[in-house]
């Protein structure tokens, strides 16, 4: 659906307008479904930085969001030639989260990221924000979906974080693959 | 009941804070104030606007009570640290299931000591609520040095420095982890 060029351009125009576009049922099921069968296995590394972070990072060569076609789709919606893109693939279960760090302050940078979870409850956390710097002005709030692709224009005086994972979440998770597009 | 020894930074829980009846009629009084959700990356709970301007009889007494020479000389006393009198911040925070405060260090100019003054019924350890006082290492918070999870009528106080790295653990369940806190300057 989202190859089609008519429908590229009508995105790239509400990205442009917006800074920011949200694509629900990114793959079709059967690669989604072969996506969340690959990333769930127990290749992961806890990373935590009590003040700045916690999640576990998965290893995953990640085929699509690599691929020609993705980098071309990227292109056309940013407006620019995608040179590079870095990934990294995140799950978020319960204690989990980022914080707004200082480090992120100044960038103007071109991000994607693509969530992967089997259910979600919005009661349970784990919403991925962006905000400006001085907290005004209404916060882009991407809530957890599985098999959307969210990219996002991320400004100078923005930063983002993913809220806490509460304890409603139980055992479950969802993954985020985080891209930034050189 | 060695403030200045105490790890992983300054630090002291002090059990018994008001008498008996007192803090029972403290905790009635903080019950009935307005409480606003506070909500951000690093937080989830509720809170009380500047318990200063309260109305309330039994919260006036206990304001009047931190504003006391007396008080700010047994805090110095414990601790060692001079502070101003009556130069104080103070608001009411409630923390109910999923309410967080995440790891932070409190530093801020004119911040010497942080209290909690807990006016919620005792937790145990699968209530949540515990406040986690962490290792520093090199400037960065490293791994959980102590906890404590609130306890009825207990103040705890600790110095508010680059390495007073802590965090309010998540409360899970029914309980609600009702408390008096801020800074003296």
């Amino acid at each position: 659906m989202y190859l089609d060029d008519g429908v590229i351009d009508q995105i790239a125009d509400a990205f442009t307008q917006q800074g920011f576009i949200r694509l629900e049922k990114f793959l079709n099921e059967k690669e989604y479904i072969y996506f969340i069968n690959r990333i769930n296995s127990p290749d992961s590394k806890i990373e935590k930085v009590p003040d700045r972070y916690s999640y576990s990072l998965i290893e995953c060569d990640e085929i699509i969001f690599g691929s020609v076609g993705f980098k071309e789709l990227l292109s056309k919606v940013v407006g620019k030639k995608i040179t590079k893109i870095s990934l990294k693939v995140k799950r978020f279960g319960w204690k989990d989260y980022t914080l707004v760090h200082d480090d992120e302050a100044g960038k103007e940078e071109m991000r994607f990221f693509f969530i992967l979870t089997d259910k979600w409850n919005v009661e349970w956390g784990g919403n991925v924000v962006y905000m400006t710097e001085d907290g005004l002005g209404n916060p882009i709030v991407f809530p957890i979906t599985g098999n959307s692709l969210c990219i996002v224009k991320k400004k100078k005086d923005m930063h983002s974080f993913v809220k806490y994972v509460n304890n409603l979440a139980g055992k479950n998770s969802f993954v985020v693959v985080e891209g930034k597009i050189k | 009941m060695d403030f200045a020894k105490n790890m992983p930074f300054p630090h002291l829980l002090i059990e018994g804070f008001l008498g008996e009846n007192e803090a029972k009629r403290l905790a009635l009084a903080l019950k009935k104030e307005e409480f606003e959700e506070k909500d951000s990356d690093l937080f989830s709970f509720k809170q009380t606007q500047d318990l200063h301007y309260s109305e309330n009889k039994e919260i006036k007494e206990f304001v009047k009570m931190l504003e006391s020479r007396e008080f700010a000389e047994r805090i110095e006393k414990i601790s060692g640290i001079k502070v101003k009198k009556g130069a104080f911040d103070l608001a009411g925070s409630l923390y109910e299931n999923t309410d967080y405060l995440l790891c932070h260090d409190d530093e801020l100019e004119g911040r010497k000591i942080a209290y909690i003054y807990y006016l919620c019924e005792d937790f145990s350890e699968k209530d949540g609520g515990a406040l986690a006082l962490l290792e520093d290492d090199n400037g960065k918070p490293g791994k959980s040095g102590k906890r404590y999870s609130p306890k009825w009528n207990s103040l705890m106080i600790f110095e508010v420095s680059k390495r007073s790295w802590h965090e309010v653990e998540e409360v899970i369940g029914k309980k609600k982890r009702y408390a008096i806190g801020g800074w003296l300057h």
